[in-house]
């Protein structure tokens, strides 16, 4: 067990350094990230089964400027885990899916002040990068580089094991506290879910020139998907 | 005199990765665009401390721009760098170039990369990972990455050809067109994933009216959310509420 | 609803206004008055193509802001006015431009300057101007995008 949480503090912590401080190759994404957590704690697919709707659903909400957004790479981490560890062999039930992805707000906003935190300690790093240029140490820059980017990776690395952490305490001693009937009550509130991350697409896109082609093609998709299933 | 040396080119090119390394309120992207010009101003100003000090001060001012459009001020930059240092042009027009660009720049790649781009890729991978994760995760970093690079890298390159280059090659790259164009395909692709997942819970063997109802249950849904995001509710407050309704139905 | 918007943004149109202020006041029209901006032909064709298609935006000069807005308002469009300072923003109340709300975005960290919130520093001058808006009865909002709760100084009651 250890290892598994090893392995998502240092794999974690390189999805969070991808977030903000190195490169944006997009492996901070929730798709990745829970799939990633899903993987190391035992089910794959149940970690990408939460991935794919936490996906979506924050992409409204756009990295401008100082402007920050929910660190949804966070409530992909504690989701994907918790997720892989709730699962049985026959997979997630809805209940604890739903149960999931709501409560992983939670970890999206702490991940939020936490990575506000980082920023602010940056500015005391840069302060003394810049102070230490003006003596003429050229070479401050680096450090102070260096510094940021530790501090990211640092902070990153002990997130994803707190939120692994969680997702596996809550998988392990909240669900298993509802029994079926419960869980079967709160699946009600599973088919909003990909709609709230259809709705944040949507909302992306400047919506007065898109709404008659996203509509268009919902019908189509729905309407393929109606038929198919009414083949099978 | 010849300019820089490929090498200093390729260490400018690999340290861009980490201009947002040090991310601060003050100065957001500074100490990474000065950390990123570091090795050519070394050799630019080789033999000269005093101007080299000088002038990663100036490159420690605010700087803020989209981590991939800084690529282009970069390449720019630098060249306007070696004019300075040679003495055809004010080093204060450096400053000045930088700030007028990263405004700009910043709102051109916000809106590509975020606003259009990145939908784009999620919503492809989020479908596809119905059929395999792995699948999904793939098309998501082909999707965005392969863009992402050949961007950061033509932008780099015109940008090292000189400012008058660098703004024609964003006017040829058109990136406000190629915009719309993902908004489109976002859209689209929105569209079949919202579809798709309504679709799911068609229940076999009901009536023609039955489907049609729950279309339009989940069209007005979206619609619904849609606007909320419009009127500034985020996300978080929405997944917030629904916690609260599921605690609510839990405890009936 | 003539002026839908008018802010205070030392970087004027960058993505927190074409990304989330444009669709969020369904603006369709930007009004940019920089004197710096009004005399540079290379950094506007940069700006302009920030822009996204179908938002018209202008480029002026402090003074001529006024007709430039009036002209915005003739043809019924919702305008966007972003001016890069405190100062400016005043000279443009003073002239009449018709806003009893204005947006504080971006206000750059420099020496000396007061921290009002992790985007907005306020220099002295800052600080008289708010002062100056809220005794003419226009209330102050410092936020970056319309996410944000931000924070108010509410105009003061004749």
């Amino acid at each position: 067990m250890l290892w598994r949480f090893l392995l998502a503090g240092v794999l974690g912590g390189l999805c969070y350094l991808d977030r903000t401080a190195a490169c944006q190759l997009m492996l901070h994404r929730p798709l990745v990230a829970a799939t990633l957590m899903g993987a190391i704690f035992g089910n794959l697919a149940a970690g990408a089964q939460v991935g794919a709707v936490l996906e979506l659903i924050f992409l409204v909400h756009l990295p401008v400027g100082a402007s920050m957004p929910p660190d949804d790479t966070g409530a992909a981490i504690f989701a994907g885990s918790a997720a892989a560890v709730a699962s049985s062999s026959i997979g997630l039930d809805g209940g604890s899916f739903t149960a999931l992805i709501l409560l992983s707000v939670l970890f999206a906003e702490l991940g939020k002040a936490a990575d506000r935190m980082v920023r602010k300690l940056n500015g005391r790093i840069a302060h003394l990068t810049r102070e230490s240029v003006d003596r003429g140490d050229l070479q401050a820059v680096e450090h102070g580089l260096l510094a940021g980017l530790t501090l990211f990776a640092a902070s990153g690395a002990v997130l994803a094991l707190l939120f692994s952490g969680a997702g596996m305490a809550v998988s392990k001693f909240l669900l298993p506290r509802f029994g079926p009937e419960s869980r079967v009550d709160f699946s009600a509130l599973q088919p909003v879910l990909p709609l709230i991350g259809a709705a944040s697409v949507f909302a992306c896109g400047r919506t007065e020139r898109t709404a008659g082609i996203f509509f268009l093609t919902m019908a189509a998709a729905f309407g393929a998907t109606v038929f198919f299933r009414w083949l099978v | 005199m010849g300019g820089l040396s490929p090498q200093v080119w390729r260490r400018v090119w690999r340290r861009q990765f980490l201009i947002q390394g040090c991310w601060n309120y003050e100065g957001m992207q500074n100490v990474g665009f000065a950390y990123s010009v570091l090795p050519a101003l070394r050799e630019i100003y080789s033999g000269r401390p005093e101007e080299a000090l000088k002038s990663v001060k100036r490159h420690l001012e605010f700087f803020n721009t989209h981590p991939v459009m800084g690529a282009v001020i970069l390449g720019a930059g630098l060249r306007l760098e070696e004019r300075a240092a040679s003495g055809e042009a004010d080093p204060r027009g450096i400053g000045a170039f930088k700030v007028g660009l990263m405004g700009s720049l910043g709102a051109i790649g916000d809106s590509f990369f975020w606003g259009a781009l990145r939908p784009v890729a999620s919503v492809a991978g989020a479908i596809l990972a119905l059929i395999h994760p792995l699948v999904g995760i793939a098309a998501l970093l082909l999707l965005y990455n392969v863009t992402h690079l050949a961007v950061r890298s033509r932008g780099f390159a015109a940008g090292m050809e000189g400012q008058e280059a660098a703004v024609a090659w964003l006017k040829k790259e058109a990136l406000s067109v190629k915009t719309e164009d993902r908004k489109l395909m976002a859209a689209i692709l929105g569209g079949v994933y919202a579809g798709v997942f309504t679709g799911q819970y068609a229940v076999h063997g009901e009536t023609g009216l039955h489907t049609v109802v729950l279309f339009l249950v989940g069209a007005a849904a979206i619609h619904f959310v849609t606007m909320m995001f419009r009127k500034a509710v985020s996300p978080s407050e929405i997944l917030s509420f629904l916690l609260l309704v599921g605690v609510l139905i839990l405890w009936r | 609803m003539p002026l839908v918007l008018a802010r205070i943004d030392c970087r004027l149109i960058h993505g927190q206004v074409v990304e989330t202020w444009v669709p969020h006041t369904k603006a369709d029209s930007l009004v940019v008055a920089n004197d710096d901006l009004a005399g540079n032909a290379l950094l506007q064709s940069v700006m302009e193509m920030a822009v996204p298609i179908g938002i018209r935006v202008r480029f002026c000069r402090i003074d001529e802001a006024g007709t430039m807005l009036a002209e915005a308002d003739r043809r019924g469009e919702r305008s966007i006015l972003l001016v890069s300072n405190a100062t400016d923003a005043v000279t443009l109340r003073k002239a009449g431009a018709g806003f009893d709300l204005l947006n504080i975005g971006n206000l750059h960290f420099a020496e000396g300057k007061v921290e009002i919130s992790p985007s907005v520093f306020f220099a002295p001058e800052d600080f008289e101007a708010l002062r100056w808006f809220r005794s003419h009865g226009v209330s102050v909002c410092v936020k970056g995008t319309p996410f944000e709760s931000g924070m108010s100084f509410e105009a003061e009651k004749e």
